[in-house]
């Protein structure tokens, strides 16, 4: 009887411990995708504020703010265009290419590259969101 | 052997030597279908639900900066 009631806590603790760690299934990519473009548009919202005020204060002359809100519109025009085609019953990898298409033809790079370094600054939170996604549908770097 | 090969293993024995492992076996098959994949009308919900919070920012940001 012991050596039963040994087996078995032996076999239960063992048992439990394989099921510790069950394999969580992957978080799918449209998902991934859509929430990166939340983090997108939500510092981008933030950035747009932080525009106007430093614009408000003196730190960004009228040509740069004016600057700053074309990059701003342009991104998320872009961001709209993607959460279009990611709410679009296209398959994924239909959608993948279909995200670098919008990314690489709204020319944000060349607009940012107009921008002062205090500009770039406000919108870098911005830009990294940008970066993440282009980076999961296989896109180019901005 | 892979992990699943060998808890399939051990459980066989298991459940020749010990009735009473037969629940504990139960138990751990339960935890390891706990987290089920999303359906694609799951993730197609989700998607529309995330997308639409960030139309909603990428709107305010449009009206902001005086765009249309």
């Amino acid at each position: 009887m012991r050596r039963r009631i040994f087996i078995a806590s032996f076999l239960t603790l063992l048992l439990a411990g394989c099921a510790k760690n069950p394999a969580t299934p992957a978080t799918p990519p449209q998902v991934t995708t859509a929430t990166t473009i939340n983090v997108l548009a939500q510092s981008l919202d933030a950035a747009v504020s932080a525009i106007q005020a430093a614009h408000t204060a003196g730190k960004i002359s009228d040509q740069d703010y004016l600057l700053a809100n074309g990059v701003s519109q342009v991104i998320a025009q872009t961001g709209k265009s993607i959460n279009a085609e990611l709410r679009s019953s296209d398959p994924w990898a239909t959608q993948q290419t279909k995200i670098v298409q919008i990314i690489t033809q709204a020319g944000v790079t060349a607009a940012m590259a107009k921008l002062s370094p205090t500009a770039q600054g406000i919108l870098a939170a911005s830009l990294l969101a940008f970066n993440q996604i282009s980076s999961a549908v296989g896109g180019p770097k901005i | 052997m892979s992990a699943p090969t060998a808890l399939g293993g051990i459980a066989g024995i298991a459940l020749a030597v010990i009735p009473e492992i037969g629940a504990v076996v139960s138990a751990v098959k339960a935890l390891t279908t706990k987290y089920p994949s999303l359906t694609a009308e799951q993730i197609q919900s989700l998607v529309a639900e995330i997308t639409n919070t960030a139309d909603a920012a990428f709107d305010d940001v449009i009206k902001k900066t005086g765009g249309s």
